[in-house]
């Protein structure tokens, strides 16, 4: 166990160098950069100064020459400034993520807790009226355009409609809150609940879908006829024989939900006006910002290997066939 | 034009098996008083009548008659051996008598199974029984061995947790733990493992297929059934382990005085266990008789030509007999001789109704229009 942890840790640092080195060529790749961009509406700046300020920012090497010294400084744990917001990636990061982090994770467990029973109800329902309007509304959900689901729920209900819960960003812009308080946690609740239900109705589908297929083929396995011939209850032969095994499907699905964890969904935030680290890639890659965008690609690319790890060593634990090794 | 009148029959099929689903729904909803499944045996040394049974399954292409109109008696301490190429509706006459067929699509639509029971020596139809009961029956007093040994074991659980599950729902007598464990431990020495305490903490991957195919027989006695029985227990496993296994099932019923409903193709493994042997094909029964009957006397084609084709009659060089052509469709099956298109005695009259069973003795009766007339 613990071998194959130390051995998958040391191919991921290889997995990574990799994916460094092609994020940073196709980051480099875009059509324009960060200079041409940023001075574009002001007539007055030359091409000589344009070219002194690539200097400066360091876009005046060449790909290879770039990417060695980004790398540099990256094992020193040294991710750059932003171009775009002048400040240390890092901090940027470190000081959004919470934020994009607390929304997802919220989503997913809803998700979950939405997704699973409601997967194996249609499982065990299959072709029944139950089964055919809880697969028809997840139908709608998937196939529902996340801009125009978020413009519905703002007008049924943002202040155009009934006005139950805020349009845009996090807290109100005219009460000043002093420190942490209950008031201000009810502001960002009340803020959050459409961005949430958006994330949970449009998200919900692939994962009950994920489960009520896997049920209906667990409920024909031959072990669960047995079960039935043993005499155990029908509850107990779906939710104890049955859902053991679907459970070794849904963990591998879980580790691989990790890295949207932090990654945030860029629309829904921007939809929303959250100050998240998904719209804030949004704005850096719209302004070819070099190093936060890396940081940010790099920051996920961990997290997603850290997550299929995350998925094996669960895996092994649901399922006693699997040994690691 | 074809294609759309096609269509149109799917249509209706499909209107039809749903109208069969929810009443097969009403039916599982509605509470069942006692006095619908209460019943009286026909001769109390039967443990099992099977009386004029019906399965059928709705599927989107058809009804397919599985079982037919099948009748037969399992007698208490006897092994009753039901042969039959594969799909003639040998598996579904046992599913039927446990309860646990596919539904919706698999429905028991006529017929009875009468099971003297012995806990409460009142019978007991059991085609009517609600679903409760049949819970409680299951494992219990009728208990079930599987033919595939490598996936009818739930992989996510020990053998331990799977043999006490059968202790625990049947034998209330038993409560503490360790006697649970103790039982299950005992259960799988009785089978034959020698390391059963090792191979109560296994998982079902880490056996072989014989070791498994032994843990399921131990389940399926855990609770010293009444009724065992018997699916193909020895299909998946090579032969020496075959006769081990024959052995074990022959002792084992002996000693918990156990009926078998014994389920096989293989007409040789039914010569050596069977008591009394029913032939099926295509749903329906074509001879029924004490083994000497079927073995000495076989009287139905179908049964000389599952006779002839076996490899061990074989002299050298000698080619080996298979029946012509296939078993039919199931569905939309004619009114006649089911086995009429790949007999070798076929006769003008074979075209005619589809023959009723003739008694040839007391014993021994076949459905073939050849003995027409020879009744005794």
């Amino acid at each position: 166990m613990r071998q194959f942890i130390i051995r998958r840790l040391l191919i991921s640092i290889i997995v990574l160098l990799g994916v460094s080195m092609m994020l940073y060529a196709l980051v480099r790749s875009m059509p324009s950069d960060y200079v041409t961009l940023a001075t574009a509406t002001n007539p007055k700046v030359t091409p000589e100064m344009k070219e002194e300020l690539r200097k400066i920012y360091g876009l005046d090497k060449s790909i290879p020459e770039g990417y060695v010294n980004w790398l540099g400084s990256a094992v020193k744990g040294e991710f750059g400034v932003s171009l775009k917001f002048n400040r240390p990636v890092t901090q940027i990061i470190s000081e959004y993520a919470p934020i994009t982090f607390t929304v997802a994770f919220i989503a997913l467990v809803l998700e979950l807790l939405i997704a699973i029973p409601l997967g194996i109800l249609a499982a065990r329902k299959q072709y029944t009226k139950t089964d055919y309007i809880i697969t028809t509304l997840v139908f709608i959900g998937i196939s529902m355009p996340t801009f125009f689901f978020a413009a519905l729920l703002k007008k049924w209900f943002g202040p155009a409609g009934l006005n139950w819960f805020p349009a845009y960003g996090l807290l109100q812009a005219r009460v000043i809150y002093n420190g942490f308080s209950f008031a201000k946690l009810l502001d960002y609740a009340q803020h959050l609940v459409l961005p949430i239900s958006m994330w949970v109705v449009t998200g919900v589908g692939s994962m009950l879908r994920y489960t009520r297929t896997n049920m209906l083929e667990v409920l024909n396995a031959d072990y669960i006829r047995t079960a039935r011939a043993k005499g155990v209850s029908e509850h107990n032969v779906v939710y104890s024989h049955g859902f053991r095994n679907t459970l070794i499907t849904l963990v591998t699905l879980l580790g691989s939900s990790l890295p949207g964890l932090f990654s945030g969904a860029a629309i829904t935030e921007g939809l929303f006006a959250l100050e998240g680290l998904g719209n804030i890639a949004l704005t850096a890659s719209h302004q070819a910002d070099v190093p936060y965008l890396m940081g940010f690609n790099m920051l996920l690319a961990v997290l997603t290997i850290i997550g299929y790890l995350i998925s094996d060593i669960l895996y092994a634990a649901v399922d006693p066939r699997v040994r690691l090794s | 034009m074809s294609d759309k009148k096609r269509a149109g029959e799917l249509r209706a099929v499909k209107k039809e098996n749903l109208r069969h689903y929810r009443e097969l729904k009403k039916k599982n909803k509605r509470k069942i008083s006692e006095s619908e499944y209460l019943t009286q045996m026909r001769d109390d040394n039967n443990l099992i009548e099977i009386d004029d049974l019906h399965t059928f399954f709705y599927t989107d292409v058809g009804t397919v008659h599985a079982v037919d109109g099948v009748s037969f008696d399992i007698p208490r301490g006897k092994t009753v051996g039901v042969v039959g190429e594969s799909g003639c509706g040998k598996s579904v006459t046992s599913l039927s008598l446990m309860r646990i067929l596919q539904e919706p699509q698999g429905q028991i639509t006529g017929g009875q199974i009468r099971f003297n029971r012995q806990k409460t020596g009142q019978p007991l139809d059991l085609t009517k029984a609600p679903v409760k009961l049949m819970e409680a029956i299951r494992g219990g007093e009728i208990s079930m061995i599987f033919q595939e040994p490598m996936t009818a074991l739930n992989p996510v659980f020990t053998i331990g947790r799977q043999l006490d599950e059968v202790t625990k729902l049947h034998n209330k007598s038993i409560t503490k733990k360790k006697d649970i464990m103790r039982r299950s431990i005992e259960m799988l020495e009785l089978v034959g493992i020698a390391n059963a305490m090792g191979v109560y903490k296994m998982y079902p991957h880490e056996l072989s297929g014989g070791m498994r195919q032994r843990t399921i027989i131990a389940m399926a006695l855990a609770c010293d059934p009444q009724l065992i029985i018997a699916d193909e227990p020895t299909t998946a496993l090579d032969v020496t382990i075959q006769a081990q296994i024959l052995d074990l099932l022959r002792n084992l019923k002996d000693k918990l005085n156990a009926s078998i409903m014994f389920i096989t193709h293989d007409l040789g493994v039914v010569a050596e266990m069977a008591d009394y042997v029913v032939v099926m094909y295509a749903g329906r029964i074509v001879e029924q008789g004490t083994a000497k009957d079927i073995f000495l006397n076989p009287a139905h084609p179908y049964t000389i030509g599952l006779m002839k084709s076996r490899p061990n009659m074989l002299e050298e060089g000698e080619r080996l007999y298979s029946i012509p052509g296939n078993v039919p469709n199931p569905i939309n099956l004619p009114n006649y001789c089911y086995f009429r298109n790949r007999c070798e005695k076929r006769k003008d009259v074979c075209a005619g109704e589809y023959p009723c069973l003739l008694s040839l003795s007391p014993t021994h009766k076949v459905a073939c229009h050849l003995y027409n007339g020879r009744e005794e």
